[in-house]
């Protein structure tokens, strides 16, 4: 399982930070504290992936994302955890966003699902057959996996917001993003 | 050509536009609120007619958010651009204030261009900004985008040393629900309202009203504003997705104002404008880019002081079309054509209507050479034609036809490096060429003052500001700060002189005039440095110093009347040091901002002409407290320049320390 991508701004330097604040009177932590989360996928980064739905043409109203996992309870466990991450749903601008931890049969053609997120271990290629075949997004925290064009986007969000898409892929998948967002994106 | 002839024309192309986008696509306005949750940073299509990150665009740009404007206290936007760096802020009066960036700032400042959502609201005569004429509330205000430096090939005229472009929220997007008064010291009473309504998911409407009265600051003659300051505006705008492919946008406002004005010639003069507006727009997603139609009419009717020379109409139609294309992935481009009408009708004597048309292209190329570098080019050219009407003085160098065969051609152009050195690091190298058109004042004036006649003049040329600048940002993650550098030379040429006190010159039989002219150049070094922070635990804090130097090459003869011609080597102060602490804890907010500026020479009226008038450094503190009451009800009080109870920040009048209330209500 990875490692949780959030790394707190100025975390090992937290011991300057807190002296520049008693420095400064108020004797206040600077930092921010370290999130339990351990998933692959983080809150911040599952946020991201719901509002980036929304800038969708056409975008989804609202609906479940599937969360595949692979062989093995770590790949489960991990998919789980990214799953509860949704809670009772995440808004995006085309509705609620829920979410379900599936495995490849689980997920099949992707029929009732409106974004696939690739858990660690969980299988690209059946992620992409259920992308292709709905022209709904493939979603995965491996860099190097949209790179490949094993996915369409890949959401970083340490220590920056980086949404990163394969255009080519994308194009073979048949999802398009709005301007206001495609502006914005990194494409490769 | 003639605005409503030119509407005529533009109806039916409008239709025929709605039908260019493919079903299977979707049209959207920029959606800032959920680009802000994303990326954890406001966005802003300012710098270059594209949506970017603020940290990433090729300019030396600032955004105030809708936070910024709350803390800061103010109830007007030149209180609050006072406490940003770079900016010269003077406050001539209770109800008039003028806004420069990176100096070179006077009475009718027309250095500056101010946008609503992309429509400019400069009265576009003498082309300054009357800030009292914009109808929008400060609580519909999702940010304030600040570009320093000319951006005259994105936006075109009066972007010469900067823009200010004022975001709303979005009537389909945001539902912003509010209300506020206000009531303090100088008799000051004020309150305003923001509904918005949505109709399903497809319609948004939403309308502003609000309004301001007051007895005004003391005069430097003794006594209070005899202006009476106030005003009084109303705005609805609207926003209908049509299709999945179509939005469509109308908007209407209107304003009447009233303000003791210092103008250019160095007096107060009351001025009373009464501004109205519409606009309608159209944007669609096709597989050839987004394409974006807007079209507007300005209208403002003017009345500056009593048989004032300039009382007018002034009335401005723009069409713009624009298609911003992402070509592959790493290069977008951006197209767009503009057409602009603006006439000026003068009152008696003169009479008329003297107008130009003017046409213009521009083109945007955004190339992402490597995922660290990203360079920008924009370019645009500018064709006028000038039309005059009307009783006719002759004068010298001016007649009917050469007016009517005027016509100007002219290039601007912005380039911008943006070289991300790492996480933390960002370098930008930007040069641009931006434009400062005469206005229809400079051109056409007609009149007289103290006994002379003076002119406009259809020779004068525009102002033409070269810029090149090196900006360094560092995010200080230790202190949660980030530090922002810059240093910029800027050069300009062809300076235009005040309008109608610019060169005297002679009629044949000997007697004086005076005509609108260039009088020379100017250079301007200067470097802007800053620090921002906040930390989780609510105690937020910035600091900047800002140096600015100026060296004139008044190259006009101004022998006969040598004090008609403003300096401004010493017109700006040199240094300017801000300093600003927050800090909120649980239902309170508590802001506090100071500013401290070096003397500079300031320009009154007096027997002889202009006089320089010192105005000595001076600090001006100013301070919010805020409790939240409930989800509901916030109250608050505003103390400005609670250090001091007078201060002469101008030549104009004395600026008093204010105090006032407000209750706002959300729902």
């Amino acid at each position: 399982m990875m490692q949780a991508a959030i790394r707190p701004p100025g975390f090992q330097h937290w011991r300057a930070a807190l002296a520049i604040s008693f420095r400064l009177g108020l004797g206040l932590p600077l930092v921010v504290p370290m999130p339990a989360d351990a998933a692959s996928v983080t809150a911040k980064d599952a946020v991201i992936m719901v509002k980036a739905l929304g800038f969708l043409e056409p975008a989804p109203t609202g609906g479940t994302v599937a969360v595949l996992f692979g062989a093995g309870a770590a790949s489960k466990a991990d998919a789980t955890e990214i799953a509860g991450l949704f809670g009772g749903g995440l808004v995006s601008s085309g509705g609620t966003v829920t979410a379900k931890a599936v495995d490849a049969a689980g997920l099949g053609d992707g029929t009732g699902y409106i974004a696939v997120i690739v858990a660690e271990g969980g299988s690209t290629e059946a992620a992409m057959t259920a992308a292709r075949a709905h022209k709904i997004l493939c979603v995965t925290d491996s860099l190097a996996d949209v790179r490949a064009g094993h996915c369409v986007m890949a959401v970083h969000t340490e220590p920056a917001v980086v949404i990163t898409v394969n255009h080519a892929v994308a194009q073979d998948v048949g999802v398009h993003f709005a301007a206001a967002l495609a502006m914005l994106i990194h494409e490769i | 050509m003639p605005a409503d002839k030119m509407l005529r024309r533009l109806l039916p192309a409008l239709a025929g536009f709605a039908t260019l986008a493919p079903a299977a696509l979707r049209a959207q306005t920029i959606d800032y609120g959920t680009l802000e949750q994303m990326y954890g940073e406001p966005v802003t299509a300012s710098a270059t007619g594209k949506p970017q990150l603020a940290s990433a665009v090729p300019a030396d740009m600032v955004i105030i958010t809708q936070d910024d404007i709350r803390r800061s206290g103010a109830d007007n936007i030149p209180d609050i651009l006072q406490f940003v760096s770079g900016l010269d802020v003077r406050r001539y009066s209770f109800g008039d204030a003028q806004v420069g960036i990176r100096g070179y700032n006077t009475g009718f400042n027309p250095r500056l261009l101010v946008l609503v959502d992309g429509r400019q609201v400069y009265l576009d005569y003498f082309g300054y900004v009357s800030w009292n004429t914009i109808p929008v509330q400060l609580d519909e205000i999702r940010q304030i985008e600040i570009v320093k430096g000319p951006a005259s090939a994105l936006f075109g005229f009066n972007a010469a040393s900067g823009v200010i472009n004022i975001i709303t929220f979005d009537p389909l997007l945001d539902k912003v629900n509010t209300a506020t008064v206000r009531g303090g010291t100088q008799g000051y009473g004020a309150g305003d309202a923001v509904a918005t309504q949505h109709f399903g998911s497809m319609v948004g409407v939403r309308i502003s009203v609000g309004g301001w009265t007051s007895t005004g600051f003391e005069t430097q003659a003794g006594g209070l504003d005899p202006a009476a300051p106030r005003a009084g505006s109303v705005n609805i705008s609207a926003r209908w997705q049509v299709a999945s492919t179509i939005l469509l946008r109308a908007e209407g406002g209107m304003v009447d104002a009233n303000a003791l004005t210092f103008s250019p010639n160095g007096t107060d003069t009351n001025v009373q404008d009464q501004v109205s507006f519409w606009r309608i727009g159209a944007a669609a997603e096709t597989h050839a880019g987004a394409f974006d139609l807007d079209v507007y009419r300005n209208q403002s009717i003017n009345n500056i002081g009593a048989g004032g020379v300039v009382n007018n109409t002034n009335d401005s139609l723009v069409v713009k079309l624009s298609d911003l294309l992402k070509l592959n992935t790493n290069t977008t481009i951006r197209l767009g054509l503009e057409y602009r009408h603006n006439g000026i009708q003068y009152s008696a004597p003169y009479g008329g209507t003297d107008a130009y048309d003017n046409y213009a292209a521009n083109g945007m190329w955004d190339w992402q050479i490597a995922p660290a570098f990203d360079l920008t080019n924009a370019v645009r050219v500018d064709h006028l034609n000038l039309q005059d009407t009307g009783v006719f003085v002759p004068s010298p160098g001016r007649s009917r036809a050469i007016y009517d065969a005027t016509t100007l051609t002219q290039p601007s152009f912005n380039s911008g490096l943006v070289i991300q050195v790492s996480d933390q690091d960002t370098i930008r190298i930007t040069a641009s060429r931006g434009l400062q058109v005469p206005s229809l004042v400079d051109y056409t004036l007609q009149g007289s003052y103290y006994g002379a006649p003076i002119f406009g003049s259809p020779s004068i040329l525009p102002t033409a500001v070269w810029n090149a600048e090196l900006a360094y940002d560092r995010k200080l993650a230790p202190i949660g700060a980030t530090l922002t550098t810059s240093v910029f030379f800027q050069r300009n040429t062809d300076l235009i002189g005040l309008p109608g006190y610019g060169v005297p010159s002679f009629f044949p039989n000997g007697s004086v005039y005076v005509s609108d002219a260039n009088i020379g150049s100017s250079n301007e070094i200067g470097f802007d440095l800053g620090l921002r922070g906040k930390t989780q635990n609510g105690f937020r804090w910035n600091a900047s110093y800002r140096y600015a130097s100026i060296t004139d090459d008044i190259t006009a003869d101004a022998a006969a009347l040598p004090r008609e011609v403003t300096r401004y080597a010493d017109g700006t102060a040199r240094h300017a040091v801000i300093l600003g602490v927050g800090y909120s804890i649980q239902k309170w907010e508590l802001d506090a901002q100071g500013l401290w500026q070096s003397s500079y020479t300031d320009y009154a009226r007096g027997a002889l002409g202009l006089q320089p008038v010192p105005i000595g450094n001076y600090v001006t503190l100013n301070a919010r407290i805020g409790y939240r009451v409930t989800d509901y009800l916030t109250l608050s009080g505003t103390a400005q320049q609670f250090n001091v109870s007078h201060l002469l920040e101008t030549a104009g009048d004395y600026v008093d320390r204010r105090l006032f209330a407000s209750a706002n209500v959300r729902f």
